[in-house]
C-alpha cells in the first residue's frame, strides 16, 4: 500500500509542498494552514518537512480529550481529525512527535465552537498535491522501500529531537 | 477583502518622525501601470525624491516591494526589491533579495511599504497580518543580523517571522553596508543599509498567515507544472541546480581575468557544500550549505557562497574557507561582500606601488593572501576607523579623500566600481554595464550568454539554433566582436526588458531566460503567469510596455540628478571625455573598440529605449507613448527636457 514516504536528507526548504498543499486544501497560498510545513534551524542549515505520519500507534490519539475526535482507519492507515468534534485545546500538537497537525480557522463555527481546530494531511485522497513539486523527491507516494526506511527513520528522529526542543 | 488576487493589494506608508503609518489600499492603476517591486518603487521615488534630497537626511524615501507573482506558486517567485536614491552614487538604487521575506510580506497582505522620515530612536517595524507598528529596538541596536534575528523570533515567540536588518556596519551608515534578509540573504549594492542607518530603524519584521488569492488557480499549477519541466530540458539546468553561481559567474568571470584559481574554483567550493539549498518558491536550489571541515576555518558555517563574492577572493589572493568565512562574517555584520572587496583590492594596489605605508595601514601589511590584515582591515571599515573611514568612500570620494594620485587607480560608472578601465569580455556585456541604472552592474540588463569564455554546455550548435528559432540570425549569441551592430544592442534592450519583467514580478533572474539559455523563463511566460495570478489578461505586448516604461523612468529619475549621456560609456571612455585627456594609467591603444564605434553602438541603445541620442534623456514622445506624460511634464519645467535631436553633441 501506497504511503507518503519522506526521504528527510534531501529537503532542500523551498516550501513548494507547503504552498501546494495549502493552495489545495484552502483555495489560497498559504503556508500557514497547509498541513505540510517546513521546520528550520537557520543557523545549522537545518530544514525538514512536519506532517502526519499516519502512525501505526499515534500519539494524539490517547492525547485528545474528546472521544472518537482522532481516529485511525484498520484499512488505510490514515489517521484524521473530526472537525466537528475538535475543541481545538491542542493537545494532539503536544503530543505529537513530528509536527503533524496544523492549526486552521474552523470554517463557519456555531456558537460555543472554537475558533480554531487542528487539521492533519489527508493524502489528499490518494493523490497528494505536494509530492509532484518536491524537486528532489524528498517526498515520495510509494510503496514501502527498504533503503528508504532507514534514512526515514533516522529523519523522524532527528525531527522529533527537534521538535521536542521547541515545545 | 481587497479585490485583487495576486496583488495582495494594500500598501504601509511609514513616517518614522512621527511614528504614524497609515495603510491604503493598492490603486489598480499603479498596479497595471507598474506591476510590483521594483515598479512600484521606482514610481514612488521618482513622485517623492527629487534632486537635492540627501539620501541620508530624513527626507529621502525607501521602498520595499514584492510582486504580484510572489509566493504564488509561480516559478523561483520569491524575490522583494527595494528602491531609493543611493547615498554612494546620488542617483536610482534598486537592489532585490531572495530567500523568504517576499513572500512573507505577500502572506500578510502588503504589495509596497513606503519608509521616511528619521526616527528619534531606534526602533523595527513590525508587521503580523492587519496589525502593524513601530517597535523600539534599543535592545537590538549593536547587535549582529543573526543575533537580533534571534531575539525577534524569541520575544515575539514565533520562528516562521522573517526579517530585514541591518547590522553594525548598516548603523553606522557604512556605504560597505547590506541589509540582510534571512541569514544570507543581501541588498548590497548601492549602500541602502547605510539609509536605514540614518533613519535608525534597525529591522522589518513580517509574519503572514493570510496567503494570498490566486485568479486561476488550475492554470497557475499546470504553468509551474510545464515550466519547471521545461527548465530541466534547458543545457545549463544541470550546472546551475548543482553549482549555481560559482561555475556560472565564478569560473567563467575568472577565465577572464586570467584563469580559474584552483583554491576558488568551483570545484573548491564544491568540497565545502553540505548540500543545495533553495529560496521560497524555487526549484532550482541553486544555494549551498557550506561546512569548512578542518584548516584554519574549521566549524565555519553558513549558506553561500555567491558567484560575485568568489571573485572578490580573486585579487585579495584567498581561497573558498576563507571567503566562507568571509561571506558570514559579512552576513553578520550586515556588509556587503563586492564593496568592500574592491575596495581593499584598490588599497592593496597602492600599498604595491608605495602610495600608502604600514603608517597609513596601522601598521597592517596590505598584500594579497594576508588573512588577518584582510580581516582587520573589515572591521576597520566597519567602524570607520583610520584608512578604514577612506575604503568605505570607495572609489571617488575615498580617492578625494586621499589624494597623492590614488584618483588615477579607481575606475567607476556613474560613482558605482568597477574593476574594468576598458572594455569588458564582450561589447554587449559593456555596453550593459555601462547603460544600467545604479551604476556599473550586470543585474540591470546584461546578457548573460555571448561571452568568449561560456561554460561548455553552451555549444555554438545550440547557440546558432537560438539564434536562429529566436531572430532568424544563427549568429545573433556567437558573433560576438567588437563592432557597433544594431543586434548587440537590442539583446541589451531585451535582456533589461525582461530583468525588469523579473524585477516587477518578483521572480528571479536565475530562471530567467538569460541563465537558462534556451528555455528560461521569457516575456510570454511572463505575460501567461500574471494572467494566471491576477485574471487580468496581461499580452507578450503589454509585458514589454510595463518594462520599456520602468526602463524609461529609471532613466528619468537619473537625468533628474545630472546623468548624461557622457556617463554611459565605460571608464576609459568616460575619462577621456570628461577631463579632455588619457587617463594616466590606461594604455589606449589596448581599447576592443573606438570611441567613435562605441558611440554608434550607444546611439542604437538610444534609438531603443527611447532616448535623446545628444544627451541620454529620455524623449517626451517615447515618455508620453508609454503614460508618462507626468513624468515628460516634470523634466520640462525643470528644463531637462531636450529639444528632439538626431544628431550627437
Amino acid at each position: 500500500m501506497k504511503r507518503l514516504v519522506i526521504d528527510y536528507e534531501k529537503c532542500v526548504g523551498c516550501e513548494l509542498c507547503a504552498m501546494r498543499c495549502s493552495l489545495e486544501k484552502t483555495g489560497m497560498v498559504n503556508p500557514s494552514r497547509a498541513r505540510i510545513h517546513i521546520v528550520r534551524v537557520e543557523e545549522e542549515g537545518i530544514m525538514m518537512p512536519a506532517v502526519c505520519r499516519h502512525c501505526d500507534q499515534p500519539a494524539c490519539i490517547p492525547a485528545c480529550p474528546v472521544k472518537n475526535c482522532i481516529t485511525r482507519d484498520a484499512e488505510t492507515g490514515l489517521v484524521s481529525i473530526n472537525a466537528e468534534l475538535c475543541i481545538g485545546c491542542k493537545k494532539c500538537t503536544e503530543a505529537c512527535p513530528y509536527g503533524g497537525p496544523t492549526g486552521v480557522p474552523r470554517e463557519n463555527p456555531r456558537p460555543k465552537q472554537s475558533s480554531t481546530i487542528k487539521v492533519l494531511c489527508d493524502l489528499c485522497r490518494g493523490n497528494p498535491a505536494c509530492v509532484e513539486f518536491c524537486p528532489t523527491a524528498c517526498l515520495q507516494y510509494t510503496e514501502a522501500d527498504p533503503a528508504l526506511a532507514e534514512r526515514e527513520k533516522k529523519g523522524k528522529e532527528e525531527l522529533a529531537t527537534l521538535i521536542a526542543q521547541r515545545k | 477583502m481587497t479585490e485583487f488576487c495576486g496583488w495582495a493589494g494594500a500598501v504601509l506608508d511609514v513616517d518614522l518622525t512621527s511614528g504614524k503609518i497609515e495603510k491604503y489600499p493598492l490603486s489598480r492603476e499603479m498596479a497595471i501601470k507598474h506591476i510590483g517591486g521594483l515598479g512600484f518603487g521606482t514610481k514612488t521615488l521618482y513622485d517623492n525624491v527629487g534632486p537635492g534630497v540627501d539620501p541620508l537626511s530624513p527626507e529621502s524615501v525607501f521602498t520595499i516591494g514584492q510582486g504580484p507573482l510572489c509566493g504564488t506558486l509561480s516559478p523561483a517567485a520569491g524575490r522583494a526589491d527595494l528602491v531609493a536614491k543611493s547615498p554612494l552614487t546620488g542617483i536610482f538604487l534598486r537592489s532585490n533579495l531572495g530567500g523568504f521575506f517576499g513572500p512573507e510580506l505577500k502572506w500578510a497582505g502588503y504589495d509596497l511599504i513606503i519608509v521616511r522620515g528619521q526616527s528619534p530612536r531606534p526602533v523595527y517595524l513590525w508587521i503580523k497580518d492587519d496589525h502593524f507598528e513601530l517597535r523600539d529596538a534599543s535592545h537590538l541596536w549593536g547587535k549582529d543580523t543573526w543575533e537580533t534575528e534571534r531575539i525577534l523570533r524569541h520575544e515575539n515567540k514565533d520562528h516562521d517571522i522573517k526579517a530585514l536588518k541591518i547590522g553594525p556596519a548598516g548603523e553606522n551608515m557604512c556605504y560597505s553596508s547590506a541589509i540582510i534578509g534571512d541569514l544570507a540573504r543581501a541588498c548590497g549594492k548601492c549602500s541602502l543599509a547605510a539609509i536605514w542607518g540614518a533613519k535608525r530603524l534597525k529591522a522589518v519584521a513580517v509574519r503572514g498567515t493570510r496567503g494570498i488569492r490566486i485568479a486561476r488557480p488550475k492554470e497557475m499549477v499546470a504553468l509551474a507544472r510545464e515550466l519547471w519541466e521545461r527548465f530541466k530540458e534547458d543545457p545549463m539546468y544541470a550546472s546551475h541546480s548543482r553549482y549555481g553561481t560559482n561555475t556560472w559567474v565564478g569560473d567563467t568571470v575568472m577565465k577572464s581575468m586570467g584563469g580559474i584559481k584552483p583554491e576558488l574554483s568551483s570545484q573548491a567550493f564544491e568540497k565545502l557544500y553540505h548540500k543545495n539549498i533553495s529560496c521560497s518558491g524555487c526549484a532550482l536550489h541553486c544555494s549551498h550549505w557550506l561546512k569548512v571541515k578542518s584548516g584554519k576555518y574549521a566549524g565555519t558555517q553558513g549558506e553561500g557562497l555567491e558567484g560575485n563574492t568568489q571573485l572578490v577572493g580573486f585579487d585579495l589572493g584567498v581561497g573558498a574557507e576563507f571567503m566562507t568565512y568571509y561571506n558570514n562574517l559579512c552576513n553578520r555584520m550586515g556588509l556587503d561582500t563586492m564593496h568592500p572587496g574592491a575596495a581593499i583590492q584598490w588599497a592593496m594596489s597602492l600599498y604595491r606601488d608605495g602610495i600608502i605605508t604600514r603608517a597609513d595601514t596601522d601598521g597592517l601589511e596590505l598584500t594579497p593572501g594576508n588573512e588577518e590584515a584582510l580581516l582587520k582591515m573589515i572591521d576597520m571599515i566597519i567602524r570607520k576607523e583610520g584608512l578604514g573611514e577612506i575604503l568605505d568612500m570607495y572609489p571617488v570620494r575615498a580617492a578625494e579623500k586621499l589624494g597623492r594620485g590614488s584618483e588615477n587607480y579607481i575606475s567607476h560608472c556613474k560613482g558605482y566600481p568597477s574593476p574594468y578601465t576598458g572594455f569588458m569580455s564582450s561589447v554587449k556585456t559593456t555596453l550593459a554595464h555601462a547603460v544600467a541604472t545604479r551604476g556599473h552592474d550586470h543585474l540591470t540588463g546584461s546578457p548573460g550568454i555571448e561571452t568568449p569564455n561560456r561554460q561548455p554546455e553552451m555549444t555554438n550548435e545550440i547557440l546558432e539554433r537560438l539564434g536562429r528559432e529566436k531572430y532568424g540570425d544563427p549568429t545573433m549569441f556567437t558573433d560576438i566582436s567588437y563592432t557597433p551592430q544594431r543586434k548587440y544592442a537590442l539583446r541589451v534592450w531585451e535582456c533589461e526588458n525582461y530583468f525588469a519583467m523579473a524585477d516587477m514580478t518578483g521572480t528571479c533572474k536565475f530562471a530567467a531566460r538569460e541563465v537558462l539559455l534556451v528555455n528560461g523563463i521569457d516575456i510570454p511566460d511572463f505575460a501567461r503567469l500574471l494572467t494566471a495570478a491576477t485574471g487580468i489578461e496581461f499580452s507578450p505586448a503589454d509585458c514589454t510596455r510595463a518594462a520599456e516604461r520602468e526602463m524609461l523612468l529609471e532613466r528619468a529619475f537619473n537625468a533628474r540628478e545630472g546623468i548624461r549621456r557622457i556617463d554611459d560609456y565605460p571608464f576609459a571612455l568616460w575619462y577621456l571625455k570628461k577631463f579632455g585627456r588619457p587617463h594616466p594609467r590606461f594604455d589606449y591603444a589596448r581599447l576592443k573598440m573606438s570611441d567613435e564605434d562605441y558611440g554608434k553602438l550607444l546611439d542604437m541603445y538610444y534609438e531603443l529605449r527611447g532616448c535623446d541620442l545628444a544627451t541620454g534623456i529620455p524623449r517626451a514622445d517615447k515618455l508620453n507613448e508609454l503614460g508618462l506624460a507626468d513624468v515628460a511634464a516634470d523634466l520640462a519645467r525643470r528644463g531637462i527636457l531636450p529639444q528632439p535631436t538626431t544628431a550627437r553633441a
